[in-house]
């Protein structure tokens, strides 16, 4: 269990952590979720004593992990790609951090088996490849069969095969009962991993929900067009429906379904030319809810967010 | 692929295992082992040189009234340790780069995770390079007495292995060359740079001792504050007739323990209140 208790990192006058509290529950994978920048590295470094909180507080297991005494049990972290020397071949940087805690060669070997870079004896880490330095990576968080396992991004780089095996590895560990907290700036990842997701934008937590709750959160939309839109709205808006006018034609309904605003337009006798019921995805509800904390907007508007939303 | 690892683990952190931990690394460089080689070959071979140059010199001329003799055993035994500087800068480097890698490749998030307790992973560091810098120039002494002995006999000049002199090359040369290492590892931990490291370094030993060297002509008590730089204090220490020092030996060995203290408890506090 990992538990944030108003936490806050600043650097100089920028503040990258503002005041975030948030638990991890063990038997569960939760989504750390945020557009780059959001403060989602920063975080995780300060749950693992990397980096020290300007305020607040963050325990692992409900002790402080600069303390801990069996940290590679405690915890496993993926934080960095490639946080190797680079004239190191994988076996020997796993072995040295392995001696540290007293864990056996064979442990080493099972690690590099189950990542796949037991081949790869005699090569050095700075020659590997993004891919590759995320297998070790997830090889080094795995050594000691931690409580807690914290990824950073854990796919970026990886192939297909990588990630869906990166995504059955968290299933797996949160199934035993771990605590698994994995951060990703993709929505779509998160939608097939997690179960709970926390959503964090310019270093302020905007969402804390089971997956399932998020993507309800939002009321379902409707797009109704019609010529004649008047006595729609009228009866609309007497039952307490929120409309909003898109122009003189167009009408955005949010909460009742679509069968339900045509019956509403049958007995006002108007014809409707457009009834559709907008998509709403988890890459919408995220999209929405982050759409003012991002920290580098692009200049070009993506059109699934114009057509989907706006 | 599977998922899942079956060797159940105790994992308890320990400074030995945290030693054990650092040798792998350290060993398992060929940076490391490179390092070791130059400072022991050039050590070896300026003793050579010098050895060699001051023989023929002396064989072609009388020694002349008034000059000391630089064949007698006492300046023969210092002659073996005319490398030491080189083998302090270098050594020195060796602790600089010990530190500052974890810094410049990154792996200071996997050394601190696997052992949070960041003093913990300094003393192991601070360990390691003393025993190794230690063990390096007592081998690289011991090396060079016994190439230049039959150099030595060569050009009639004696040395003595068990002579105070030779010994003080052996032992104080040994203590000048770890407190040139523990200075660079704690450069290593203040600037985490390996160049800014390393410039510092080489500032400390050759450049300081140059200018100050220079301001002596303008102020006596120069004089005294040149006498406490890093490079005199191992010179004195180790070969005392070339490079007499107005300190007593106390004072001496009270200068090399601030200079090797001081920088390390400054690396310390930095390593442990700073983020990596």
């Amino acid at each position: 269990m990992i538990q944030a208790q108003q936490l806050t990192k600043r650097y100089g006058a920028k503040t990258v952590v503002d005041n975030v509290s948030f638990t991890v529950q063990p038997g569960m994978v939760t989504g750390f979720l945020g557009p780059n920048g959001a403060g989602k590295s920063t975080t995780m470094r300060m749950i693992v004593g990397l980096a020290k909180p300007t305020a607040g507080q963050v325990a692992v297991n409900g002790n402080n992990f600069r303390s801990s005494k069996h940290p590679l049990t405690e915890v496993g972290a993926l934080l960095e790609a490639k946080s190797v020397h680079k004239s190191l071949t994988a076996r020997t940087h796993l072995r040295a951090m392995a001696a540290t805690g007293g864990i056996s060669r064979s442990r080493v070997d099972e690690a590099l088996e189950l990542t796949g870079l037991s081949q790869l004896n005699r090569k050095k880490v700075g020659g590997f490849s993004l891919g590759m330095g995320q297998r070790l990576g997830i090889a080094s968080a795995l050594l000691g069969d931690p409580q807690v396992l914290i990824l950073d991004e854990p796919v970026n780089g990886l192939d297909p095969e990588g990630v869906a095996w990166v995504r059955n590895l968290a299933r797996q560990q949160a199934a035993e009962g771990k605590t698994v907290f994995i951060s990703s700036h993709l929505m779509s990842e998160m939608a097939q991993t997690a179960d709970h997701l926390i959503v964090i934008g310019r270093g302020r937590i905007l969402a804390d929900a089971p997956i399932s709750e998020f993507i309800d959160d939002g009321l379902r939309q409707t797009i109704v067009r019609s010529s004649n839109l008047d006595p729609l709205m009228t009866v609309l808006a007497a039952e307490g429906v929120q409309l909003t006018r898109l122009d003189s034609t167009t009408l955005r309904v949010a909460g009742p379904d679509s069968e339900s605003i045509g019956r509403r337009a049958l007995e006002s006798g108007i014809v409707l030319s457009e009834l559709r019921p907008l998509q709403r995805t988890l890459e919408d509800a995220y999209m929405e809810l982050t759409r003012d904390e991002v920290e580098y907007k692009s200049q070009v508007q993506h059109d699934a967010v114009a057509g989907g939303t706006h | 692929m599977s998922t899942h690892l079956a060797t159940p683990t105790t994992g308890k952190v320990t400074f030995g295992g945290v030693l054990r931990s650092e040798s792998i690394r350290f060993f398992s460089l060929n940076s490391t082992r490179v390092l070791i080689l130059v400072a022991v070959v050039l050590n070896m071979g300026i003793a050579v040189l010098g050895v060699w140059g001051v023989g023929s010199l002396a064989s072609e001329a009388p020694p002349m009234p008034g000059v000391p003799d630089m064949t007698s055993p006492e300046f023969t035994a210092e002659l073996l340790g005319s490398g030491l500087a080189f083998s302090q800068l270098i050594l020195g480097v060796l602790g600089v780069l010990l530190m500052s890698g974890e810094f410049t490749t990154g792996s200071a998030v996997s050394t601190f995770l696997a052992s949070p307790q960041r003093l913990r992973v300094l003393g192991a560091k601070a360990v390691l390079i003393t025993i190794l810098s230690a063990l390096a120039q007592l081998i690289s002494s011991v090396l060079t007495y016994l190439v230049c002995l039959p150099l030595a006999k060569n050009y009639n000049m004696k040395l003595d292995f068990f002579g105070s002199h030779f010994q003080n090359v052996l032992w104080y040369g040994a203590l000048a060359v770890v407190m040139a290492a523990l200075i660079g590892l704690a450069l290593g931990a203040i600037l985490r740079n390996s160049a800014g490291g390393i410039t510092s370094l080489v500032a400390l030993f050759f450049v300081l001792p140059l200018v100050t060297g220079l301001l002596t002509m303008l102020a006596d008590w120069v004089q005294n504050v040149v006498q406490f730089l890093p490079n005199q204090l191992g010179m004195s220490l180790a070969l005392p007739l070339s490079s007499p020092s107005d300190l007593e030996l106390w004072q001496q060995l009270v200068g090399v323990a601030g200079w090797t203290l001081i920088p390390l408890i400054l690396g310390a506090w930095l390593l442990k209140a700073r983020d990596i």
